[in-house]
């Protein structure tokens, strides 16, 4: 799950623990989680190849997230999240790394993360 | 960012400006995202809110519920089953380059919620929209969101025609909290239900801190 190519960027450990048939509600998985392509140069194959594996791919030839990502290809979030999660494990598709992290029990925003989104919405331009 | 209006110069109002001046992807440069539910009854202004301040157009997710047939005598013994779509409406605001805040207009019924797996996880908070024509639509709301221990405000979405109360009233109604922030809303007016965002996040935070005090 952890081989890849040097250089790769790191995949958080929580994607690690995150197993496909895992129903379980997930800390670091949430509807809002990010996604960015490592690398679209690597090959889809094997069962990475199907039609929905190849549209998220494509789908994230930008940064975008699991919700968007799901809205824009038709399908329920938790089909997309289990997508995502194997692109992620193969390498293809990496969870960014969040610059504030939430506290570990409840998955809560932290204090300095708050002040952030209070002050971004403080500047931001309605209208 | 910010959407574009025509300001006319004999003080009429600006006219709309459709969405979308926001791309499909997010700048490279975020990292992280947060969220802000926006609850409460069906028809109370959810998608409304989301669409006036989201800088996308509001996008839509469904999850496929099945769920057995309350009521019904099946003589056979057979569980009698019917598949339903629920649908969640969202958008988003990109609150600086490295942090972008996801709106979800999540359903009013508790049994939707699951449906979404971590939706209500790590929320900043939420928003609970209210319309005062029809206050007991928002109870069962209450009980289910205030079991989460979630920092939320009250939003009274003005509708043409719905009377006016304070918001002592408002809070005595609704048999929360003293403390909790309660505002009077437009959800049509991004600059109101910006500021309602704005209150939700000045709150939020000063739970956190009360809460580290403790």
């Amino acid at each position: 799950m952890t081989a890849g190519e040097p250089g790769r960027p790191q995949v958080p450990g929580y994607v690690h623990t995150t197993g496909r048939t895992e129903t379980e509600t997930e800390i670091g998985w949430s509807l809002e989680t990010l996604l960015r392509v490592t690398s679209s140069a690597l090959p889809l194959n094997g069962p990475l190849s199907s039609r929905s594996h190849r549209r998220l791919f494509s789908d994230c030839a930008g940064l975008t997230s699991v919700v968007e990502a799901a809205a824009h290809m038709r399908q329920p979030v938790s089909v997309v999240r289990v997508l995502a999660e194997e692109l992620v494990a193969s390498g293809h598709l990496a969870v960014p790394t969040p610059h504030h992290p939430t506290r570990a029990h409840d998955s809560a925003p932290s204090r300095e993360l708050l002040q952030e989104v209070l002050d971004g919405l403080r500047n931001h331009e309605f209208a | 960012m910010a959407s574009e209006t025509t300001s006319s110069p004999d003080g009429r109002p600006p006219l709309p400006v459709r969405k979308g001046r926001a791309g499909r992807y997010l700048p490279d440069t975020v990292t992280q995202s947060v969220k802000i539910l926006v609850v409460g009854p069906f028809g109370v202004g959810k998608t409304t809110l989301t669409a006036s301040v989201s800088e996308i157009e509001p996008l839509r997710t469904e999850e496929r519920m099945t769920e057995a047939s309350v009521g019904v005598d099946d003589l056979r013994g057979l569980e009698s089953k019917t598949e339903t779509t629920v649908a969640m409406d969202f958008g988003r605001i990109t609150l600086n380059p490295a942090l972008v805040l996801y709106l979800f207009g999540a359903p009013g019924q508790r049994r939707f919620w699951d449906l979404w797996q971590g939706l209500v996880v790590g929320a900043v908070g939420l928003l609970v929209l209210v319309d005062t024509r029809r206050l007991e639509d928002c109870f069962d709301v209450l009980d289910q969101w205030e079991a989460h221990r979630l920092p939320f405000i009250v939003a009274v979405n003005r509708f043409p025609g719905s009377e006016d109360f304070d918001d002592d009233e408002i809070r005595e109604a609704l048999d929360i909290p003293f403390s909790t922030p309660v505002v009077q809303c437009d959800a049509t007016d991004p600059l109101q239900s910006g500021e309602a965002l704005r209150t939700l996040a000045a709150h939020a935070l000063a739970c956190r801190e009360e809460e580290a005090l403790k």
